[in-house]
């Protein structure tokens, strides 16, 4: 969308929105059943070592998003989240959730419809703002793309019924995101299994594992683009939480790792991703993180990758750090250092970036 | 229409508890959990979310405690947003439809009361810090209020429980009557500490100052959830040593070191109260966590 457009739509859109929650019971309209909605917003100055992409030099608005969320009736919830990003020419808006929730399904059973994320591993289903470092994971991008996978379809989940926390979720969706065939009438099936420990009444340890089948797109992974095939990912993940009880926002700790195998017919090698990282609250409001992570593919032409490609790599080191001043629930300012490593000594990059993240209204609760 | 109503009846039908065995009671605090197996006697089973060491506005959600919520006949929470960052997380994962908003099995134990303190009058905003747009939830430091809740809490299992309505409503009571002239004691044994101005450490203890006629002259951190800037604090102690200020208050998962700073340089004796049932050794009780409140400021002001 043209930014002058964007701009004059998100002005009368905010002020029609002011006039109705202004308006009095007179003209039949009530801010009481209003959604909840709030903005966060995502500002980042970067600057790279080399040109090996001469975009993330400079400052920016990395992201803007905007969530509504309601009750809509005794049977329903519903959440709607429209993002902000920059594009070729000004700003963009995309849906990146667009959902109802059943809300009085017996035994347990969700049922989720519409545009999420889809629940496969710890980060993908993860929105930008709550990314523990201010990019993905190489080795997530690398087979996912930057954004994650946010998909049209339907999800089940349910608690197995075991002596511990296990959620299975379900689902079946219109792949549209790049590394699917979005040609294609076949549908995008996944699962994933996770498994929550209590260690005590401080600490979590979580066990994932994920599953997705589905067309993928044309010349994924090298494969013949005259070829249609299918892609199976499989990922896995582990997590430790921490939370000291002494103060609150006390000292905390978060670790996780993540692999992810895709499995595709015609693609050369073992391409595979992976990302460990761990975060530690050293004092109330600080953080510290730091991160490595790997991509592995052979790509005979790297830079023809298209979705696959960060900077046209083939084979990429990552390893990151940074520190977190978060003052309250709703800020937060993040300094990293992340550098990227070609493996052949030649494209090696490193960026140093500046993030600020900010959140204003009335924002649900984010999951453990 | 008539699909709607069937579904409406089905949701009913799937939202009664199941009949035979206790009901099992999910709450969110401990005051809440002590009052719940007081009202329920053998009729319930409670299940307790936030232990009682733990700070209620910031207990991590998890997902553990989303399966107790799932089993819940009956959620009895705190209310005036309190729990509003873990709470919701909790029920989306539990899928509990009993205990969703509007059921049977929903009860807001806010409703209980007949005054809510320092609801805004003028809008709020976040300079204000992590503030509670719907007034001070911290309301069960005042034990009149404990009692209020759990008579609501009466009226709920009986509505759960109709055959075992009787013996709800008779324990509601019989709580009254015990605790009416322990109320009356506290109320009587605090009379050295309310002629004392005192500093507390967060916003927490107003009902309690409400209640026992307490004075509180400022909090060292004066925006809920955000670190006190070194200026506040500074003109807080210039305050409290010019009112004669000799005890701070402070909750156990406060941030003491802030507080024993301050109450340094204010040259006052930092007293760490139970701000909730099971926070503090001898505090296991709601009326033994109003014993130790009473006993230690009255103490302090002794000293």
């Amino acid at each position: 969308m043209h930014p002058v457009r964007l701009s004059v739509l998100l002005a009368v859109s905010l002020t029609a929105g002011l006039a109705l929650a202004q308006s009095a019971t007179s003209t039949g309209v009530s801010r009481d059943l209003n959604p909840a909605l709030s903005v966060n917003t995502l500002l980042l100055g970067r600057v790279a070592d080399k040109d090996t992409d001469a975009a993330v030099n400079g400052m920016d608005l990395q992201e803007a998003e905007m969530q509504f969320t309601s009750i809509v009736d005794p049977f329903w919830k519903a959440n709607l989240i429209l993002a902000v990003h920059p594009a070729d020419e000004g700003y963009e808006v995309e849906v990146e959730v667009a959902t109802i929730d059943a809300s009085l399904l017996p035994h347990g059973f969700g049922l989720k419809l519409g545009k999420d994320y889809l629940p496969f591993g710890k980060h993908a289903p993860l929105h930008t703002h709550q990314y523990p470092f201010i990019d993905p994971p190489v080795g997530l991008q690398g087979f996912l793309g930057g954004e994650g996978l946010s998909e049209v379809g339907a999800r089940l989940s349910h608690a197995v019924p075991l002596p511990w926390y296990a959620d299975l979720d379900v689902y079946a969706v219109d792949g549209g995101a790049e590394i699917f065939d979005a040609a294609s009438r076949d549908l995008v099936f996944g699962a994933r299994f996770a498994n929550l420990l209590d260690l005590g009444d401080t600490a979590t340890l979580e066990l994932g594992g994920s599953w997705l089948h589905g067309p993928h797109a044309p010349g994924f992974l090298d494969t013949d683009p005259a070829v249609a095939g299918t892609l199976d990912l499989l990922g896995a993940d582990i997590t430790y939480k921490w939370v000291s009880a002494s103060s609150s926002q006390g000292p905390a700790c978060e670790v996780t790792a993540e692999v992810i195998l895709p499995q595709v017919d015609g693609a050369a090698g073992d391409p595979f991703g992976w990302y460990a990282n761990a975060r530690y609250r050293f004092a109330r409001s600080w953080w510290v993180g730091a991160q490595v992570g790997g991509l592995d593919r052979d790509l005979a032409d790297p830079a023809a990758a298209g979705p696959a490609a960060l900077f046209g790599w083939d084979k990429v080191r990552e390893t990151k750090a940074n520190l977190t001043w978060a003052p309250s629930e709703f800020s937060a300012l993040r300094l990293e250092v992340a550098h990227y490593d070609d493996q052949i000594g030649q494209a090696d990059d490193t960026l140093v970036s500046l993030q600020a993240n900010f959140t204003i209204g009335s924002h649900p609760a984010h999951m453990y | 229409m008539r699909s709607l109503l069937m579904a409406a009846a089905l949701a009913a039908l799937l939202s009664l508890p199941a009949a035979g065995g206790p009901l099992h009671v999910v709450c969110t605090l401990t005051d809440l959990g002590w009052l719940a197996e007081q009202v329920g006697g053998p009729e319930v089973e409670v299940t307790v979310l936030c232990p009682g060491e733990y700070d209620p506005h910031v207990l991590p959600a998890r997902p553990s405690l989303a399966r107790a919520v799932g089993k819940a006949d009956l959620l009895c929470y705190n209310g005036l947003d309190l729990e509003v960052g873990w709470l919701p997380v909790l029920m989306d994962k539990a899928r509990n439809s009993r205990v969703r908003a509007g059921q049977s099995g929903d009860l807001d134990c806010s409703h209980a009361l007949d005054r809510v303190l320092e609801v805004p009058t003028a809008g709020v905003s976040r300079a204000q810090g992590d503030v509670h747009p719907h007034g001070n939830p911290h309301y069960l430091l005042d034990p009149r209020n404990g009692l209020r809740v759990a008579h609501l809490m009466a009226d709920r299992l009986a509505e759960l429980r109709p055959e075992a309505a009787a013996g709800f409503h008779a324990r509601a009571d019989r709580l009254d009557a015990d605790l009416a002239p322990r109320i009356a004691a506290w109320y009587a044994a605090a009379a050295p500490v309310r002629a004392r101005p005192l500093v507390n450490q967060t916003k927490q203890w107003e009902y309690l100052a409400d209640w026992l006629g307490l004075e509180f002259l400022g909090a060292v951190e004066h925006r809920p959830g955000i670190a006190p800037s070194p200026r506040h604090v500074d003109d807080l102690v210039r305050q409290a040593m010019a009112a004669g200020v000799r005890e701070l208050v402070a909750a156990p998962w406060n941030h003491l070191d802030e507080a024993r700073g301050a109450a340094d340089r204010m040259d006052a004796t930092l007293v760490v109260l139970p701000a909730a049932v099971g926070s503090l050794a001898g505090a296991e009780t709601y009326p033994a966590m109003f014993d130790v409140i009473v006993q230690k400021l009255v103490a302090a002001a002794g000293e």
